[in-house]
């Protein structure tokens, strides 16, 4: 169990680790007896941009879906500096566990827009409802958002009428309009035809210029390369390698990260 | 009018019973509906195998029966109460018996109506930090809807046929109001046509209502399928 104390930072000493946007502690995660997430420890600081790899079932999606607890995990310790909440083995309350997503914009594989919804009303409920927003004032932030990801004219349509390139675009909008600490992306091109994933591409990589503290799994490797500032390979719930983008792709140490490359370069174009 | 020989305000009121009767017992038993269903879906033991309880028995048992019971339970139970005889009144007794029907199928509903939902909507709701009432409400509920209307509208034309059997309590309803002036007027085709029409006028219209708010429910769906 995963409990959440949020004055325990005040408590603790002021150290080095002030900068850190995100710190997850000996997390473990376990669906029935299979133990999916094994003790896994990473930190993110401010500005980080951490691009997830892995094959396919190595945890990856538990890993992002415990941080927000979609998933909840069974042990260990989340910390998300800027807004001083922590979450560590023991009970955690619902109250607790909204603080903490507040603070994680989660964009998902398969965009999850609400269907019944308009892209404006999606992006404007959660500001609304939990941050507390006025209508005009989330209207104007998403109307800012929408500028941004390149789909202004499309604020009055369903998300069924729109492209799935498009349709992420929003949904990393809908993220961005709770202006998280920290944005977790969940393979948010995968779902798409090869034609429409520059765009997201892009979007993303204007994000991370902006200096946003990112976790992205993603196997667009050439992506990651550019984009990101560390690379952590998972294997089996646990962090197999991790390092700078040039070291990690020209001679990583691990045999299992060898393999899990070579084996992506015939898909290695973009 | 000769056709209706002085019963047409009769009818008239009779017809007007029966929508009161039927759209009372519709929003109760909506209201009963989505408790039933959150209750089988809950994970609380005790409220599912309520749940559970209240749709087996009243789904496996004739409606005229149920209404006879309640009638004459409610009957015994208050007369036990204020120790006197009391008569239960013709109208709460039917709105309460069907309400008691309507709610136990529209459960049934409601529970695979939600089920539909897709996880990722929700977890999209969760994602957000929107509270599990919140989700529910901007997610949960207008997306159900969109899968329950069509057995909700079906529902909804059994329930107002339904009403007829209230009359066999004294219920002043449409079909009562007919047999009482297919009596007094040894007419009794004319009568029974003539609330015939009507049960099928009420029915006719909620067809189309049914397709509209299907349509507007539909929203932003339809158009991928
Ligand atoms: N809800 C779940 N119930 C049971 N097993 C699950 C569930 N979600 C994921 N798993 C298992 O956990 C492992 C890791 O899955 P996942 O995190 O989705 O991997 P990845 O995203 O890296 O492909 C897989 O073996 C998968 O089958
Ligand atoms: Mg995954």
């Amino acid at each position: 169990m995963v409990k959440f104390n949020p004055d325990a930072l005040q408590s603790m000493p002021d150290q080095s680790d002030t900068t850190a946007a995100l710190r997850v502690v000996d997390l473990r995660k376990r669906f029935g007896q299979l133990e999916v997430i094994k003790g896994l420890s990473l930190t993110a600081n401010k500005g980080d941009v951490i691009s997830i790899l892995g094959s396919s079932g190595s945890g990856k999606s538990t890993l992002l879906r415990c941080l927000n607890f979609l998933e909840p995990p069974n042990e260990g310790e989340i910390w998300i500096g800027g807004r001083q909440i922590q979450a560590r083995a023991g009970a955690t309350g619902q109250r607790e566990i909204n603080a903490l997503r507040i603070n994680l914009g989660m964009v998902f594989q398969t965009f999850n827009l609400w269907l019944h919804k308009t892209v404006l009303e999606n992006i404007v409920e959660a500001p609304i409802h939990v941050l507390g927003l006025s209508k005009p004032e989330a209207q104007l932030r998403a109307e800012e958002l929408l500028l941004k990801v390149g789909l202004a004219d499309k604020r009055h349509a369903y998300p069924s009428q729109l492209s799935g390139g498009q349709q992420q675009r929003i949904a990393i909008a809908r993220a961005l309009a709770m202006e998280p600490e920290i944005l977790l992306f969940d393979e948010p091109t995968s779902a798409l035809d090869p034609e429409l994933v520059g765009d997201v591409l892009k979007v993303i990589r204007a994000l991370a210029d902006e200096g946003r503290t990112m976790l992205i799994v993603t196997h667009e490797l050439n992506f990651a390369r550019q984009v990101s500032n560390r690379i952590v390979f998972l294997h089996e719930g646990q962090i197999e390698e991790e390092g700078p983008p040039d070291a990690f792709f020209t001679h990583p140490s691990s045999p299992r990260v060898r393999q899990f490359l070579s084996s992506q370069r015939d898909g290695y174009h973009r | 009018m000769t056709l209706l020989q002085g019963f047409g305000d009769q009818i008239i009121a009779g017809a007007i019973t029966t929508l009161q009767v039927a759209l009372t017992s519709l929003v109760l038993g909506i209201a009963v509906g989505l408790c039933g269903a959150m209750a089988k879906v809950s994970g609380i033991g005790a409220l599912r195998w309520l749940a559970d309880g209240y749709t087996t028995i009243v789904r496996g048992i004739p409606e005229l029966l149920i209404i006879l019971i309640l009638f004459f339970g409610g009957t015994v139970a208050l007369s036990a109460l204020f120790g006197r005889y009391v008569e239960v009144d013709a109208f709460a007794a039917g709105v309460f018996a069907l309400t008691i029907v309507f709610g136990a199928y529209a459960t049934e509903v409601f529970r695979a109506a939600l089920l539909a939902v897709p996880r990722s909507q929700i977890e999209a709701a969760h994602a957000l930090a929107l509270s599990r009432a919140l989700t529910f409400r901007l997610v949960i509920l207008p997306q159900m809807w969109r899968y329950a209307l069509p057995g909700l509208g079906n529902l909804w034309l059994t329930l107002l046929k339904d009403t007829a059997l209230i009359s066999v309590v004294g219920l002043e309803d449409l079909m009562r109001k007919a047999s009482v002036a297919a009596g007094a007027t040894h007419d009794p085709l004319t009568f029974y046509l003539i609330a015939a029409a009507l049960y099928l006028t009420f029915t006719s219209v909620s067809l189309v209502g049914l397709a509209l708010l299907e349509q507007r429910a539909g929203r932003g769906v339809r158009i991928s399928e």
